[in-house]
């Protein structure tokens, strides 16, 4: 995690607009940038340009860092509000369906049925997401899928860890409520068990 | 103790698995200099989202205060510059005195590429040098004498009156003006299938979908006339749609000025009538004067517009928002859906005149409709209507049409025969061919059927203006592919085509 707690020199630099200190903290943030791309806008072909997307504001934005957060929480909240942006462009666009040939290639070695299942509940996560407010689906793709603490993520938020946590709960329970009783779930459940 | 929600979390399992592949140091290292080019080459930064470590809620807005034309009025100075470095534009934000003829005007490099990013940039650096220059040195110049015009290098004339303080932020084919004070008149040039045309003012968002009409914003509302054509407005999360000869007002109720860049917008639609005679295009419909259809300070009272728009008083005032009518009561006012989740859904009136309404609505197809109406029942969100409509009609421009309304609905298949069928006509074999390459890449997941739409319709030959987005395009599904050997041959044509192409650097692997 980058942290530039009393690197005033990096922070600087990077205001300054020197390439290498640039450079070296794009290459630091990539990885986080694209798994929270891929978690936030969804999966799909447009990843690696709504990637692109984001190191081009995240670079405008480095060059005004002061320093006050660290660069991944800059960096989170560029990306998630180059996210919304999406989304919100695509609820104007009534671009509401997914197609399931842009899901990624099958997790396991499975069976041709269970991967078309396993890629279908995975589908139905997602649109159960895309329907959760912002901040719940936030917390439940922060805490549950990538594995952060809710301390970690109010931290990337900017909120308190009670309040993570409380999101989180909520979260979990609308998945649940929503998909414990899809069928296409269950049978996945069922078969993954 | 954490509740236990079994569907839940080992959903979440699953999705956690299913992180996207790594990328490749080749790639990592492409994308990251492409951003430092994309950021770094900006000749203006300020207008751009600002996106500092500020917590996301606190940056709102701040860009507006970065760009200007004319300056304060009340300022006595004239200097005619233009500043256009990083970073200048700053000054404004932060309090620095400004002289009435200083031009601090913004361009963001958006996703503009290439040969087009450096025209864009250097036309918006003449138009506001321009701007500048024409600014006198007096404090309140007369409003139409002195209004400046910027054409941008997609074709659309802007018309700026002193003292408007504007961004223009995007150049690419999701143009983008934010307009914070004063007043802009845009003649916005024909959009093809996935251009877009915005307006955004503290008060509104107004999508156009090629027109001609004014905005003007002080620090109470912000007000859209139309003179030909349709602007989508939004505001509040609420859209509606304002045609040629309405007005809507979003802010205060008392009556909005006359259009200070009236005449000028009305010249544009008249020039723009006569250059569609000469093509034999259909005219969409122009008023000779504007009608208001305003809403109250707060929010648009649907229920109140809804019932003002299939009044037949002449004038009707409700509570919170109201809609005027001259005495001939000749068109309606914007309709808006009655309901919260409202989307641009222009409704019908008995008295809306057929060729508004589409074929549906009188059970016979109309020619009155126009391609720039029906794009926009598509950008309103009314596909099947745009469908219905160019299902009806002939002509390459109407089979795009429907390509777009297919796309929007879902129909991906089908949306590329439409496109095919458009791209049969040689003036479109080019545009309709790559949107039948992206649409099959990206939405059919058929990379080897969208590389032989780019090959067969020669998206990338020699003088097609889609070129290098072509070549990249092909380089990036070749990859895809595995094919590396020709997506290395692809990639030498690109940098030996485009060695300053803003993909450059992802051709290198």
């Amino acid at each position: 995690m980058v942290r530039p707690d009393g690197d005033e020199e990096r922070a600087a630099k990077l205001r300054a607009g020197d390439r290498a200190a640039l450079q070296a903290a794009l290459a630091e943030l990539l990885p986080d940038v694209r798994r929270w791309t891929h978690r936030f806008v969804g999966p799909g072909a447009a990843l690696d340009d709504a990637t692109q997307d984001v190191l081009i504001e995240l670079a405008r934005a480095l060059r005004r860092f002061e320093g006050r957060s660290s660069l991944r929480t800059l960096a989170y909240r560029v990306t998630v509000r180059h996210a919304q942006r999406r989304r919100e462009e695509a609820r104007r666009r009534q671009d509401r369906e997914r197609p399931l040939e842009l899901l990624p290639p099958p997790l396991d070695r499975l069976d041709p049925e269970s991967r078309a299942m396993q890629r279908e509940a995975l589908a139905r996560l997602h649109r159960c997401l895309e329907r959760m407010p912002d901040k719940r689906r936030r917390a439940f793709v922060l805490c549950a899928i990538e594995g952060l603490s809710p301390q970690e993520a109010a931290e990337l938020e900017g909120t308190s860890g009670t309040t993570m946590r409380s999101r989180l709960l909520h979260a979990r329970r609308e998945v649940e409520r929503r998909l414990s009783h899809d069928p296409y779930v269950a049978r996945w459940l069922e078969g993954a068990s | 103790m954490t509740e236990r929600l079994p569907t839940a979390d080992r959903l979440a399992a699953l999705a956690a698995r299913e992180a996207p592949a790594p990328l490749e140091d080749e790639m990592a290292r492409a994308l990251i200099e492409a951003a430092l080019d994309g950021a770094l080459d900006a000749a203006f930064d300020g207008a751009l989202e600002d996106h500092s470590d500020h917590p996301a809620e606190d940056v709102e807005g701040e860009g507006w205060e970065q760009a200007e034309v004319g300056g304060d009025p009340s300022a006595g100075e004239s200097s005619g510059s233009v500043r256009g470095e990083l970073g200048a534009a700053r000054a404004a934000g932060s309090g620095d005195s400004l002289g009435s003829g200083d031009v601090v005007g913004s361009v963001g490099a958006g996703r503009f590429t290439g040969a087009v990013r450096w025209l864009g940039v250097a036309a918006a650096a003449i138009g506001l040098f321009f701007l500048g220059r024409s600014l006198g040195p007096d404090a309140t110049p007369a409003p139409d004498a002195e209004a400046t015009r910027v054409v941008l290098p997609s074709g659309d004339a802007l018309a700026v009156a002193p003292g408007a303080r504007f961004a223009i932020e995007r150049l690419d084919a999701r143009r983008q003006v934010r307009l914070r004070r004063g007043a802009m008149s845009f003649d916005v040039a024909p959009l093809a299938a996935g251009e877009s045309f915005e307006v955004r003012t503290p008060h509104l968002v107004a999508r156009v979908v090629g027109t001609v009409f004014t905005v003007e914003v002080d620090d109470a509302r912000s007000v859209v006339r139309v003179y030909e054509g349709t602007v989508v407005v939004a505001h509040d999360g609420i859209e509606g749609a304002v045609r040629a000869g309405e007005r809507l007002a979003v802010g205060a109720t008392d009556a909005p000025p006359d259009d200070p860049l009236g005449e000028i917008a009305s010249a544009a639609a008249r020039a723009r009538e006569v250059r569609r005679s000469s093509a034999l295009e259909p005219a969409p419909r122009r008023a000779g004067s504007v009608r208001d259809v305003e809403t109250g300070p707060a929010e648009i009272d649907h229920a109140a517009t809804a019932h003002a728009a299939t009044d037949h008083a002449a004038t009707d005032h409700v509570e919170r928002g109201h809609v005027e009518r001259d005495a001939e009561g000749v068109e309606d006012a914007p309709p808006v859906a009655p309901n919260a989740e409202a989307q641009v859904a222009p409704r019908r009136d008995a008295r809306e005149p057929a060729a508004r309404r589409g074929p549906e609505a009188d059970g016979a197809p109309t020619q009155a409709i126009s391609l720039a109406e029906a794009r926009g029942w598509i950008a309103g969100g009314e596909p099947a209507r745009a469908l219905a409509h160019a299902q009806t009609q002939l002509g390459p421009d109407w089979r795009l049409v429907e390509g777009d309304a297919l796309r929007v609905l879902g129909r991906y298949a089908l949306s590329v025969e439409a496109y095919a069928r458009a791209a049969a006509a040689p003036s479109h074999r080019v545009r309709a061919g790559f949107l039948v390459a992206t649409t099959r890449a990206e939405r059919l997941d058929d990379r080897a059927g969208a590389l032989t739409a780019l090959s067969t319709y020669g998206c990338a030959e020699e003088g097609s203006p889609l070129a290098e987005r072509s070549l990249a395009l092909s380089v990036r599904l070749l990859r895809a592919e595995g094919r590396l050997a020709d997506a290395r041959a692809a990639a030498a044509e690109y940098l030996a085509r485009f060695p300053d192409g803003p993909r450059r650097a992802a051709m290198t692997f």
